[in-house]
This record gives C-alpha cells, structure tokens and sequence, in this order.
C-alpha cells in the first residue's frame, strides 16, 4: 500500500527534524520543507489520476471547459497555501502563516469570479 | 522519491555544528561563522531547487500557469 511510503518519509523527516532541533536549530526549517517537498512530489501522480477522471466527468457534463480549469487552479493553489502556511506555522511564525492563508483566499476569490458568472449565465439561461 | 536529500540536509548540519565546536575551541571564532553561514548556503541551494521541483510539478498538474 502506497499510504505507508508517505507515513514513513513523513517519520524519517520527523525524526530528522527532532535529531538536528537540539544540534542546529535553523536545519529543521530546512529538513521539514525538504520533506514536504518529497511528499508532495511522491503524490502528484495519484493527484494526476484523480483529475483526469475528473476531467473526462466534465467533459460529458454541459459544463464550460475554462469553469473546470478555474476550478483545477483553486484546489491547486489551495494545495501550495496550505503547504507553504503549515510550513511557517511550525516555525513559529503564525502571522505569516495568517498572511499566506489570506493571500491565498484573495487569490482564489480572484480566480472564481468568472467560475460565478458563467453559473449564472447557465442559470439565466434555464430560467 | 529520494529520500536521501534529508539525511544529506541534516549531515550538513551535525558537521556544521561539529567544525564550528572545533574552530570555537581553537579560537577561532570569525572563521566559525563563516563556516554557519557556508552551511546554511549550501542547504538552502539543495531546498530551494527541491521546491522549484515541486512548483513545476504542482503548475503541470493543475495547469496554474
């Protein structure tokens, strides 16, 4: 089962983080990025699996092609925000973290506005 | 993936602090500190292009671009 591999980077890089806190405080930052990097290398062909089925779903939908990529994009950027804040978060650094969450929303909300007004256009357009 | 860039980060680091014991012992502190900060360039060298990694691979996925 693939959900082991992940566990045990997840340990390894745990390990390593606690090992070098004590002997070089600034390594672990690094150490806990590098793990996480891997992870979510390690996980982007799963990732991949899911979105084209999802791709195909939509495709047979009456759905417009530029809404599902909108929508690819904010689960993608929700993916990076959530990496790069859990990261600060753990570095005692909880006001960027706050920055980085909040940067991401604006982000997206900037990236659905189209997805809303072309629902409306499909919603106008049943009425 | 390889795992072994994280064993190689936190190698850098035991050394670093291991030379820096050493050079502080033998007085010699200012080389000391260099030897920090050579540390923390070469790690931040090996992170930094792990993550470039991953932001070409999430922008591929999700075809942020």
């Amino acid at each position: 089962m693939d959900i082991f591999k992940f566990i045990a980077i997840g340990f390894i890089g745990t390990i390593m983080v606690v090992t070098v806190k004590n002997v070089k405080p600034e390594y672990s930052l690094f150490i806990a990025l590098a793990t996480g990097a891997i992870i979510l290398i390690a996980l982007s062909n799963k990732i991949l699996e899911v979105i084209n089925t999802f791709t195909q779903i939509s495709d047979k939908s009456g759905l417009p092609p530029g809404v599902f990529n909108s929508i690819l994009r904010i689960i993608g950027i929700g993916y990076i925000t959530e990496y790069a804040s859990s990261v600060c978060e753990d570095n005692e650094c909880q006001s960027i973290a706050k920055k980085i969450q909040l940067s991401g929303k604006i982000v997206i909300f900037i990236m659905a506005l189209p997805i809303i007004t072309s629902i409306i256009d499909i919603i106008g357009g049943l009425i | 993936m390889s795992v072994d860039i994280i064993f190689k980060i936190a190698g850098v680091g035991i050394i670093t602090a291991v030379i820096n014991n050493i050079l502080e012992k033998s007085e010699k502190k200012e080389i000391a500190t260099l030897v920090t900060l050579a540390g923390l360039v070469i790690v931040l060298l090996m992170v930094i292009e792990m993550i470039g990694g991953l932001f070409d691979t999430l922008r591929a996925i999700f075809r942020l671009y």
